[in-house]
């Protein structure tokens, strides 16, 4: 071997070195990120019993209020002497949304309780009950705000799913749908379903409000606390619950936006061999 | 068979039983607690008339959105009308005549059909005041609910040839 060539090698293996020196390096830096992102399982274990007594109390916590509330309600509609309409009216309203809330809490028990048996969350879905709950709840706003709600379940109005998931989607996405109308026209929002020829179900939600750039903000929409306008509406959560609900409970969300005309945003569930 | 889709319309004003006549007609239930119905709720059943399927999309629309924007933005393409007027209460048959008249503008020659629900609560044959009406219903007994909209179909039917 020539001391040319021996050269040529000496300097080729000191490269070397110095790359796996370097890439030595990189490695060590790259192992610090991900432990400091990803936390280790038993970490994660206890995070996920925190979020779970949390969710007990809080649950447990919440009843007694809420049977507080309807108590006095019931006093109050027997102490008052000839109430006025819209006063029996926002009684009975009221009644309604603490039953709602119960009810809201019953279901949020036994998924607790069925957390290791997700099958037995698997209920029929009857949409018009689902949908005329939710927008109950929501009546003053709806009222204040002159929406028109156009709800159409004649493809498909009953199939299993997730109620307590599928009621926190639909809430989320019918309340931003109402948050983002736009002032200067009159309000719509359609919800309708739809059976796909690929075995899913697909519910969508038209609004013709003020819309989204798509462009801009397709990340931001799904982050969490990430807002796509800036004028402090929105808690930028709703967005973020959705997806991580599809994401655990089978499912997609497909948006279409168009600045000032509107948006639309459809849930693709899976339809299995329960469905009607 | 092939089904032929024809749009109905229920009008009234809140509370005099649109949507429990459909759901007394659809599902066949009633639910004693009244919630006044949001925006437009469309249902479906399907009625056979001799040979022929006719799939009902019915248009449950809240009492409180009768005005004429309404018909002009969504009602158009409607096959029939159902009036429905409280056999109990007199504003509620004034209403739904006056409503008539503006039907009969945009919609001359849309079948329209007056009911008058809560005949259950009847204590005789007819309502105490004077009314002009199709049938009586009542969305509580199921009584003639059925006949109703059959009745309606027919209309729409006889049209056709």
């Amino acid at each position: 071997m020539s001391e040319a060539n021996l050269h040529h090698l000496l300097e080729k293996l000191e490269l070397l070195v110095s790359e796996n020196q370097s890439l030595k390096i990189e490695n060590k830096s790259l192992r610090s990120l991900v432990e400091e992102t990803e936390p280790d399982a038993s970490k994660v274990i206890c995070y996920n019993n925190e979020l779970e007594q949390f969710t007990y109390v809080a649950t447990h916590d919440l009843k007694t209020p809420l049977a507080n509330i309807s108590g006095y309600l019931d006093l109050l509609e027997m102490d008052l002497e000839n109430p006025s309409e819209d006063i029996k009216d926002s009684i009975k309203w009221l009644k309604y949304s603490v039953r709602e809330a119960m009810n809201v809490i019953k279901e949020l028990t036994s998924a607790l309780k069925a957390r290791n048996d997700k099958a037995d969350l698997l209920i029929p879905i009857n949409m018009d009950n689902l949908v005329e709950s939710i927008l109950s709840g929501m009546r003053s706003t709806i009222k204040q705000k002159k929406v028109l709600f156009i709800c159409d379940f004649t493809e498909i109005d009953e199939f299993p799913y997730y109620q307590i998931a599928l009621r926190s989607i639909l809430q989320n996405l019918i309340s931003n749908a109402i948050l983002y109308l736009d002032p200067k026209k009159d309000g719509v929002i359609q919800i309708h379903t739809e059976k796909r020829s690929d075995d899913t179900i697909c519910i969508s939600i038209e609004d013709n409000g003020v819309g989204i750039d798509l462009e801009k903000n397709r990340e931001k929409l799904l982050g969490l606390f990430k807002r796509v306008t800036n004028d402090g509406s929105g808690s930028g959560i709703g967005m973020y619950i959705i997806n991580k609900l599809l994401e655990n409970y089978g499912g997609q969300l497909e948006i279409e936006s168009e600045v000032g005309i509107g948006s639309t945003f459809r849930i693709i569930l899976p339809l299995t061999e329960k469905s009607t | 068979m092939r089904e032929i889709s024809k749009k109905i319309v229920l009008l009234g004003n809140e509370s005099v039983g649109k949507t429990s006549l459909i759901k007394q007609y659809v599902h066949s239930i009633f639910n004693e607690e009244y919630l006044s119905t949001i925006g437009i709720n469309i249902s479906k059943k399907s009625v056979v008339i001799g040979d022929k399927t006719y799939k009902l999309l019915i248009w449950d629309v809240a009492g409180d959105l009768m005005n004429e924007k309404l018909y002009d933005a969504y009602l158009r393409g409607t096959h029939a009308f159902l009036l429905v007027f409280d056999v109990t209460l007199e504003t509620t048959y004034t209403s739904i005549m006056q409503e008539l008249e503006v039907l009969n503008s945009y919609f001359p020659d849309v079948n329209k059909i007056i009911i008058g629900n809560k005949m259950d609560l009847l204590e005789g044959d007819s309502p105490a005041f004077d009314a002009k009406f199709d049938i009586l219903t009542s969305a509580k007994t199921g009584q003639n609910v059925e006949g109703a909209f059959f009745d309606l179909a027919k209309r729409i039917d006889n049209e056709r040839g």
